[in-house]
């Protein structure tokens, strides 16, 4: 690949390169990081931070990737042509999606598809030379503090928490669309068995005492439903965050400890590493999603076949 | 004061990533064993472990996440 000439020329820039980092007065000295992202400006009361700025990056990018691929499509497309790589990447994706939830890949794709396609490039821009190490110098309690231009938007907990509370909110949006707001609302508040005890002793037959302590059962499943939820936005927000900016983290004491060489390995990692965390948002949103619009169906079956159930148990006991 | 952030912070890691770390080994061991007696069922098998892993690790990342906070933060 670098024969002859091209190897020098990429030789003589690494080393003069490497000089001018060795030679240069705006070297920085110790390792500062930081955990909350570092805002760069105002505008009106609104504080831009440097995630909030390579998140727009990222959001730019895949625009733009989107229209210059939908521009002008062909039935076939050439072999690289931009066309034939991004129907390469979706088509993947989408028949991974199939072996999850099958058919309904085609309903959930846009959602999921999202999460992976912008996790992704997030992830990857990250990586990119100029973020993290381009920026300012700033006066903050009478220190000099660097504050970096752009900083991989994952890498910061708002946007993680975002990311996930959008996955639980389109949970619950499929939940009802699938099932409608009474029957998606069962799974949390599963009154099924209490209505058919209190109809019961209503029409004056012996109510079993197992079919209410079974009620006050879904009851309590029903709040650990909640609580399921809840916790997934925590989960999914700290493992994608705990991740990358474990990766960031990783690679900065890296490039300090030993120089140039020894990044490479750990740079390759943190491209796998970046893609399989998008990998997992994804993969974990398509199981979520197949589990809300799946086995629901079990419950409304449950409760149809608890009514002859009931109806036995009282024929068992003696008038 | 520092010194004791830094310990506490190291500490927190290393004990958080001991049940996660032995559990991962678990699994991918359990994945493998099935993976030599049934090798059809990859697609199913290496899908669950992916997203059981994933849980695994996320409890890692927890105790990683604390950690950092620890040392950074404050």
């Amino acid at each position: 690949m670098f024969r002859g000439k091209k190897g020098l020329i990429v030789l003589l820039l690494v080393v003069v390169l490497i000089l001018a980092n060795i030679l240069t007065p705006f070297k920085v000295r110790q390792i500062v990081i930081h955990l909350a992202p570092e805002t760069i400006l105002y505008l009106g009361g609104f504080k831009v931070t440097n995630t909030l700025l390579a998140s727009w990056l990222a959001i730019v990018i895949l625009t733009l990737l989107a229209i210059l691929t939908s521009r002008k499509l062909v039935d076939v497309p050439k072999a690289l042509s931009l066309q034939n790589v991004v129907e390469t990447v979706i088509e993947a994706l989408y028949t991974f999606m199939q072996g999850i939830v099958g058919s309904k890949a085609r309903v959930f794709f846009p959602v999921v598809g999202t999460f992976f396609l912008y996790i992704l490039v997030s992830n990857w821009l990250g990586l990119f030379p100029g973020f993290g190490s381009v920026g300012f110098w700033e006066e903050q309690a009478g220190q000099r503090v660097f504050v970096p231009l752009l900083k991989s938007s994952t890498a910061d907990l708002n946007t993680t928490i975002a990311l996930a509370t959008c996955a639980v909110i389109s949970l619950q949006a499929y939940g009802i669309r699938f099932y409608g707001l009474v029957g998606y609302g069962s799974r949390f508040l599963a009154i099924g068995r209490f209505v058919q005890f209190f109809r019961a002793s209503a029409h004056g037959e012996k109510p079993s005492l197992s079919l209410l302590f079974r009620g006050f059962l879904d009851l309590f499943i029903g709040l650990m439903e909640l609580f399921e939820d809840l916790t997934k936005v925590l989960s999914f927000s700290f493992r994608l965050f705990g991740n990358v900016f474990g990766a960031e983290v990783l690679l900065v004491v890296i490039a300090f400890l030993v120089p140039y060489a020894i990044s490479i390995p750990f740079m390759a990692l943190e491209i796998f590493g970046g893609f399989i965390q998008a990998f997992i948002f994804a993969v974990l949103t398509t199981a979520f999603l197949g589990a809300v619009t799946g086995h629901h169906t079990s419950t409304e079956t449950g409760r149809a076949e608890s009514a002859p159930s009931a109806a036995s148990e009282q024929a068992t006991t003696p008038p | 004061m520092q010194i004791s952030r830094d310990l506490v912070a190291g500490l927190t890691i290393a004990i958080g990533a001991i049940a996660p770390a032995l559990s991962i080994g678990r699994f991918v061991a359990a994945a493998m064993e099935a993976l030599g007696r049934n090798p059809e069922a990859e697609r199913g098998i290496s899908t669950n472990l992916i997203v059981a892993l994933a849980f695994t690790e996320a409890i890692a990342i927890y105790a990683l996440v604390v950690a950092l906070a620890i040392k950074f933060v404050g």
